[in-house]
């Protein structure tokens, strides 16, 4: 999808300070001097090519115990089976090859402690590696407005 | 004044999304059997009491070119990290900063935060200004670049 300037001017405006009025395309459209019927529509464009992937509130995020960061310290040349491996399993949702002696790192995310506990209890027994469990004490900041 | 049972209703649907239309605002309202301007009033609270971080658009950062990431992460003393994690969090380029668990004699880090870039140079440059510009550069750090995906799912910010 080619971004012009005009979709340059929308992106950077709507991320923050959404007008809560009743027709708020309209004084969005007002300040960037775009039409509103325009700048609507190119939004629905923008959310079907997944550019804009919500219109809503940003939650601050808890720390919570139902989620973990890990990491695995994996010999180079065994590292692609194990990420595979470690992909399977449903309650890893992100899992990154990371230039570093701990060199796998994934997310893994599950209901309940218990069950938190349980997944990475299997991860230890299938995988033979040093493993690190990193879990949130604190949640400092966690948003991203992307300025372009 | 809105019942408990009110605010959640309007918070579950702020937080899965809105439609983009003429009057976005109203079919919540309705739904939530309140008035818009009662509705405008809760949203700018949750925003001014911090209940979100903020209301508007969410974009995506691979989507807009933002395809390199690197996970930085800080060994802070234990009296420092809530000021230094503050800070950090607050720096444009960073989507995530939290304080996470040590885990000695491996791991002595505690403070990690995600920086964004178009490309690694980038994110290598945003790095050094951060620490230039907050005088950070007495803490030891190590940086993690991804150099591979393979498995990305779920919300966004969260890893």
């Amino acid at each position: 999808m080619d971004i012009s300037e005009d979709d340059i001017k929308l992106i950077n405006r709507v991320q923050r300070n959404f007008p809560l009025c009743k027709d708020p395309f309209a004084t969005i459209a007002k300040e960037l001097e775009l039409d509103k019927n325009w700048v609507i529509n190119r939004l629905n464009e923008l959310k079907d090519n997944n550019i804009i992937s919500r219109f809503g509130s940003v939650a601050i995020r808890k720390k919570d115990s139902f989620s973990t960061l890990a990491a695995l310290k994996v010999p180079p040349e065994r590292v692609k089976d194990i990420a595979h491996l470690v992909s399977t399993y449903d309650e890893v949702t992100h899992n990154y090859l990371r230039e570093h002696e701990y060199n796998l790192w994934f997310v893994v995310q599950s209901s309940s402690a218990k069950k938190l506990d349980a997944a990475l209890d299997d991860l230890r027994l299938h995988m033979d590696f040093p493993m690190l469990n990193l879990p949130i004490l604190e949640s400092y900041h966690s948003d991203m407005v992307i300025t372009l | 004044m809105m019942d408990i049972n009110q605010q959640r209703k309007i918070l579950k649907h702020l937080s899965r999304g809105m439609p983009i239309c003429d009057e976005p605002y109203k079919e919540l309202a309705e739904l939530c059997g309140i008035s818009e301007p009662k509705l405008f009033e809760f949203i700018q609270e949750l925003v001014d009491s911090n209940v979100i971080s903020r209301f508007g658009m969410v974009v995506d950062p691979e989507s807009v070119g933002y395809v390199e990431n690197a996970i930085v992460v800080w060994d802070i003393p234990d009296d420092e990290v809530d000021q230094v994690g503050a800070l950090l969090g607050l720096q444009e380029k960073i989507s995530l900063c939290y304080k996470r668990q040590r885990q000695l004699p491996d791991w002595p880090y505690n403070l990690f935060t995600m920086i964004h870039g178009k490309t690694k140079h980038d994110v290598l440059t945003e790095l050094n200004n951060i620490v230039k510009s907050n005088g950070i550069e007495n803490y030891a750090c190590d940086v993690l670049i991804s150099t591979e995906t393979f498995k990305h799912e779920g919300a966004r910010y969260d890893w």
